[in-house]
């Protein structure tokens, strides 16, 4: 018997070579998507933690209130605990200790202010030296470099010297360390300076540590062993491990995760008692589950695109199996009437399978690895750093083999259960009939499954996911190709009347034909893939891009670490305008407030995002919904006029103030200040404390004051002892505050002379206060502009409470009007009009719903609100809350380059929402995805065009057969030709158009479904069908030609080829 | 009606020639129903289809009611057999997508002819070869001889002038071969066609009104 395999090989190579193709295409798939979900993956894991801050996977330790001889110990134990953590990453560390605050000693004098000693062995990296030099350890005086804003305000530099003095607070040491400034230099906006008692601001003017708050100045960086050595007791103590990025795996990853789970224990255990409180934090697990959320979204996307493959594949097995056994069918018959059983003849057939099978896995294999190869070399998978040389693995070898042995398996299969094309038996087309009808139960249920997905991260191993998909494509090919049987049935029915030949006979056979369905299934199928995997491709990238710009909000985001100061204002300003003509900018207010009793859902608080909403239309980026634009929402928000404050000299020089309380009384007012810039932005500027003397003082800014800021804003905290008898009757007395400004230059040269055109009005701040009537007056006389503020004060009340009050420009809002997010609605339930009562950074304010929107940008899926930040601003303001509120700014359609000037500055995070939606769509953990996709499509049109040539050129010996009788009969080559084409047209025309419309249809019900966040979780806003039209109609036309080609080339080969030698061959 | 003269034809390869005909000629008489005998092999097949322009010949020429097939073209060979022969094969040639009445239907659409027409003549055929009750099955739902007879049927649709059958009852018992026989003896003489059969049928040759003897390509005597 094998004699007679081997001999029927060498006679039907052809058709053998052809099933060892098929296999092996649909095996180099598997191996493909086999190799993208191992090697690409894991290589993606590394390429992704490469991208990945070292904070987001650092340990780190923190100690509190260390005694002296202790630091030194504690460091290193906490040391030890932290790098065991993180084991063998080979991580770096970086110390920083805090001692506690010290009075500051100035002229030897001790001070009302205080100060703190900061030694770290990472601050090269996160301040810039503007003079001098490091301290290093000396003999002599302790070497410190001091913040610039610290240096200005005490009037130090290298050389200088200072002391600090005793500890401030119980059990504090009175020991005085002696300083020498031996450098200054600029904290860099990065993370560290978070932890910083002042955020690297340099100065406080009312610090507290949880004792009574004073001016606090720091930090004065020492050297650590100094700092040890001074005695200082330690406030805070940090110790952070960072791993080594190149040796952070998965598998590392993954075990310094699971040592994190007892490592704060330990750290307490070997701490112990030298430390009040002892804690250890790390993001290591938060990062790990969004890498691997990412990782398992990608995969499952992969696994969708596997399964559609792998059971394309199986059908065009069965068709081929099918033809073989067709071929055979008279040699079978012939075998069977000789005596072979039906075990030999499975035996026979599984031996010539296993022979293919290795066949096609040994082709498989190294198909697949250089696939694979070159996919990773794609500009898109290179360029996320994944491109990797051929490589073979066992899960890729065991896929392949076992995707072989299935194919082959389904192909002997159809092979010996081949049976003539015959009307069904009425019980085997009810058990059809049940069959369809359970199929189609499966994928509605597997749709509605996939509709009710979760929206929240989930991890790896999603069935539903994979598998619903699979089942909707499949039992929407076998709805269309039952329904373009029926309707090839009744195409044949109404042909029969027509007198011609052609027509008739080729619906008759094309009808005929269409019994046969796995053939059917497989061109509608193959053709549905492709159209699905284009769609969902464009739809999956069109998400990503909503998403980026949902989150971002805008094309540019800069997100500080800290609000902004008028110095960081600056800075922004002067890198926006860096390259050329500024682009649309705004400063950003985007942070939690609570809504009344609501303050939340686990995990998530409600989110404030204010922007200039007069440019909105230009600045707000995410998909709002048909007939509507963010300019109109915008326009619903932006105040009526702008307000124009009294301009200022450039760095605020000769602004005074000059007061007067009642006769007797040494009042002072601590001042500050509200300056806003030429982009609206506002922020409080202390400017010291003055005397109500009747002398003018200067202004003592704390922090730089730039050009072209405008005075908005003048709050005044009045204090002191006022002359009158305690225990007397009350007593009312005027006092009188004015703030004199020198009339600056205008702002720019479009601008006119400087103008106060805007009321004043001056409003206290204390619920229940002092202060009686209050007035305000402006006046520009001789070069100066006066801002009189006059008050009548009950000095009786004023002695307890003392006296608050703002002058101001701003005009009351009275409710902020918001935007409020449909997640906001439906928390809430608020209705437009309404007014929301909400608290913002402990202030509250009255917030009115103008309008609902789908989700607000840069707070995809929150309940949040949208609102002017001019508005806002002015509410905070008149609500006494002067604090910097700034946390970022956003920049719409930047130029070359603005990312780069900006991140230069680093205030903060800049993002880009350009740069964002590539790393959602290209992210190394992501990329894989759409390039799947691309893998399908072509192994969908493969398959097409195998299906369609085993549509055409089945059994050609019998077809060839029919053409010579037909010609026999009277029908020219032509004619023939016409009726196969016709035949051939009509049969997989509509198959291809039902192909077509069975992947749109199931683009509409699941492709939506199937696009993720980067956390796996449903995306925001949710995914709308992106229909790539181009390609689509460029697949499909190409597709047609493909029929059009392949049908016309095999056809006129037939007809040629009929000769009369074929009029005696039996069959018809 | 048919006049072939000298008619050569050779298959295969100049080293190893099979001369299927060997300068043949002969007359067929218009209404004579002729049988072609001789071994298998012999050249019967090959003779048929130069006669009905399946095949063009070597050398020689082919008269057939007055047209000379051999210089005939594709078209116009196609013309011939749609409207001067017919064919009558062995294996029956039936389409199996169509009914038997939609067979016999096949020559009548190739001329488009009218569909009032059209199955008024395949009725009537049918019911010639006996099988109007059976119009609308299927050639797999019929025996062999019903398919045969169908296929006599069809091939007298044309109202052809020439009958070519190969062994007609090749694949057909004894019996059920000689009922075809004597209806092809019928129809020829009915509607006056003249016929050439190939056979090695006895009963046909009994029936014919002359019998062609074919050796190695050569007709005896």
């Amino acid at each position: 018997m094998l004699v007679l395999v081997l001999r029927r090989a060498r006679v039907q190579w052809r058709l053998l070579a052809a099933v060892v193709a098929l296999v092996a295409t649909a095996c180099t798939l598997v191996g493909t998507c086999a190799l993208v979900l191992g090697v690409t993956q894991s290589r993606g894991f590394d390429q992704e933690v490469l991208r990945t801050e070292p904070a987001d996977l650092g340990v780190t330790a923190f100690l509190v209130d260390l005694g002296s001889e202790d630091a030194a110990a504690a460091r290193d134990e906490a040391a030890r605990v932290v790098a065991e953590v993180l084991g063998p990453t080979e991580p770096t560390q970086e110390t920083t200790l805090t001692s506690r605050l010290r009075d500051l000693v100035a002229d030897a004098a001790r001070t009302d202010s205080q100060a703190y000693l900061l030694a770290s062995d990472a601050l090269a990296g996160r301040a810039d030296l503007t003079a001098g030099r490091w301290p290093t350890a000396s003999a002599g005086r302790t070497e410190v470099a001091v913040p610039d804003t610290t240096a200005r305000l005490l009037g130090l530099g290298p050389g200088d010297r200072v002391g600090l003095g005793d500890e401030r607070g119980l059990g504090g040491l009175d020991r005085r360390v002696p300083l020498v400034v031996v450098g200054t230099f600029r904290p860099r906006a990065v993370l560290e300076w978070e932890r910083d008692p002042l955020g690297g601001a340099g100065f406080s003017p009312s610090y507290s540590d949880g004792l009574e708050a004073a001016p606090t100045y720091g930090p004065f960086v020492v050297d650590q062993q100094e700092l040890l050595d001074s005695g200082s007791s330690i406030n805070a103590l940090r110790v952070t491990a960072y791993p080594s990025l190149e040796l952070a795996g998965d598998s590392a990853l993954r075990r310094a995760e699971e040592r994190l789970v007892d490592a704060p224990g330990r750290l307490a255990a070997v701490v112990g008692e030298r430390a009040r409180l002892s804690r250890l934090a790390s993001d290591l697990p938060r990062t790990l589950a969004h890498l691997h959320a990412q990782s398992a979204s990608t995969a499952s996307t992969v696994l969708v695109v596997l399964l559609l493959g792998v059971a394309l594949s199986v059908a065009a097995a069965l068709l081929t199996g099918r033809l073989v056994g067709s071929v055979r069918e008279d040699e079978r018959d012939l075998l069977a009437a000789t005596g072979q059983g039906r075990r030999q003849q499975v035996l026979l057939a599984s031996a010539e399978g296993a022979v293919l099978a290795v066949l096609a896995a040994v082709v498989a294999v190294p198909a697949a690895s250089l696939l694979h190869s070159r996919l990773t070399h794609r500009r898109d998978l290179a360029a996320a750093g994944l491109a990797q040389g051929p490589v073979v693995t066992w899960v890729l070898v065991l896929a392949v083999c076992a995707t072989a042995v299935l194919l082959v398996a389904a192909l002997v299969v159809a092979t010996l259960r081949l049976r003539p094309v015959a009307d069904p038996s009425p019980r085997v087309g009810l058990a059809r009939l049940g069959l369809d009808a359970l199929l189609v139960v499966g994928a509605v249920v597997a749709w509605w499954q996939l509709r009710g997905q979760r929206t929240t991260p989930g991890g790896a191993g999603d069935v539903v996911l994979t598998v619903a998909p699979v089942l909707c494509l499949a039992v929407l090919t076998a709805l269309g190709v039952r329904l373009v049987a029926a309707c090839l049935r009744r195409g044949a029915a109404l042909a029969g009347r027509a007198r011609g030949f052609v027509a008739p006979l080729a619906a008759r056979r094309a009808a005929e034909r269409a019994r046969a369905s796995t053939a059917l299934l497989l061109v509608a199928a193959a053709v549905a893939a492709a159209v699905f995997a284009l769609a969902l491709r464009s739809t999956w990238d069109t998400s990503q891009d909503d998403q980026a710009a949902l989150r971002v909000g805008t094309d540019l985001s800069l997100t500080l670490r800290s609000p902004a100061g008028v110095a960081e204002a600056r800075r922004v300003v002067d890198a926006l305008g860096a390259r050329g003509s500024p682009p649309v900018a705004s400063p950003v207010i985007h942070r939690t407030l609570a809504l009344g009793r609501f303050i939340g859902r686990q995990g998530s608080r409600p989110v404030l995002v204010a922007v200039d909403t007069r440019r909105a239309g230009s600045l707000l980026r995410g998909r709002l919904g048909a007939g509507r634009s963010w300019g109109q929402v915008g326009r619903a928000l932006a105040p009526a006029a702008e307000v124009a404050g009294i301009a200022l000299p450039h760095d605020g020089a000769g602004v005074t103030l000059r007061g007067r309380g009642p006769a007797g009384s040494s009042l002072t007012a601590r001042v500050t200040t509200v300056l806003e810039d030429p982009t609206g932005f506002r922020a409080g500027v202390p400017a010291g404390e003055v005397d109500l003397d009747g002398r003018p003082h200067p202004l003592a800014w704390s922090a730089e004051v730039g050009p072209d800021l405008e005075l908005v804003a003048v709050r005044l905290e009045l204090d002191g002892p006022t002359g009158a008898t305690p225990g007397a009757a009350s007593t009312t007395s005027t006092v009188t505050a004015t703030v004199s400004v020198p009339t600056a230059a205008p702002r720019s040269e479009t601008d006119g002379p400087a103008e106060v055109a805007d009321p004043w009005e001056v409003r206290p701040l204390q619920d229940q206060g002092p202060v009686g009537g209050a007035t305000t007056d402006v006046r520009t006389t001789g070069g100066t502009t006066e801002l009189t503020t006059s008050m009548e004060v009950d000095l009786t009340f004023f002695a307890y409470t003392g006296a608050d009050v703002l002058t101001t420009v701003l005009p009351d809002p009275t409710a902020v009007p918001v935007a409020v997010s449909q997640d906001l609605v439906d928390a809430v339930d608020p209705s437009v009009g309404d007014e929301l009562a909400a608290i913002v950074g402990g202030t509250s304010l009255a917030l009115r719903v103008a309008t609902v929107i789908p989700a607000v940008p840069s707070a995809p899926g929150e309940v949040a609100v949208l609102a002017d930040a001019d508005t806002l601003s002015r509410a905070l303001v008149r609500a006494g809350s002067l604090e910097p509120v700034v946390d970022g700014w956003w920049v719409a359609d930047p130029s070359t380059g603005t990312a780069a000037a900006i991140a230069a500055e680093e205030l903060g995070t800049v993002t880009t929402r350009e740069g964002l939606a590539t790393d959602l769509a290209r992210g190394p953990l992501r990329v894989a995805a759409p390039t799947t996709l691309l893998v399908l499509l072509a192994l969908a049109v493969a398959l097409f065009a195998a299906a369609v040539v085993l549509v055409v050129g089945a059994d050609r010996s019998r077809a060839s057969t029919g053409v010579a009788r037909l010609r026999a009969l009277g029908v020219s080559r032509r004619q023939a030709v016409r009726l196969l084409l016709a035949e051939h047209l009509t049969l997989l025309l509509p198959l291809t158009l039902v192909g077509t419309l069975v992947g749109a249809a199931a683009t509409v019900l699941v492709a939506p479904h199937l696009v993720r966040s980067d956390v796996g979780a449903a995306p925001v806003p949710t995914p709308v069908v992106a229909w790539p039209w181009a390609a689509e109609v460029t697949l499909v036309a190409g597709l047609v030609v493909g029929v059009l080609v392949v049908t016309w080339t095999s056809t006129a080969r037939l007809v040629r080829r009929s000769t009369p030698s074929r009029l005696r061959d039996g069959g018809s | 009606m048919i006049s072939a003269r000298g008619l050569t034809r050779t298959y295969g390869s100049t080293a190893t020639p099979v001369h299927a005909l060997d300068d043949v000629s002969l007359d067929v008489a218009p209404g004579e129903l002729v049988a072609v005998v001789g071994r298998s092999g012999s050249g019967k097949t090959t003779l048929l289809n130069l006669l009905g322009g399946l095949d063009r010949p070597d050398a020689g020429t082919v008269r057939v009611a007055g047209t000379e097939v051999t210089a005939l073209d594709d078209e116009g060979l196609s013309t011939l057999r749609r409207d001067t022969v017919s064919y009558i094969f062995q294996t029956f040639g039936l389409l199996s997508a169509l009914t038997a009445a939609e067979n016999v239907g096949v020559p009548l659409r190739l001329r488009r002819t009218p569909a009032a027409q059209r199955e008024e003549r395949v009725a009537l055929l049918l019911d010639l070869v006996g099988l109007g009750a059976h119009a609308l099955q299927r050639p797999d739902e019929l025996s062999g001889g019903q398919q045969q007879r169908v296929a006599i049927a069809r091939a007298l649709a044309g109202s052809p002038r020439v009958l070519l059958a190969d062994e007609p009852t090749g694949q057909l018992d004894t019996e059920t071969g000689l009922g075809v026989m004597a209806l092809l003896r019928a129809v020829v003489e009915s509607e006056g066609v003249t016929a050439v059969v190939a056979t090695h049928d006895a009963v046909l040759m009994s029936l014919a009104d002359r019998v062609l003897a074919i050796s190695d390509g050569r007709i005896d005597g």
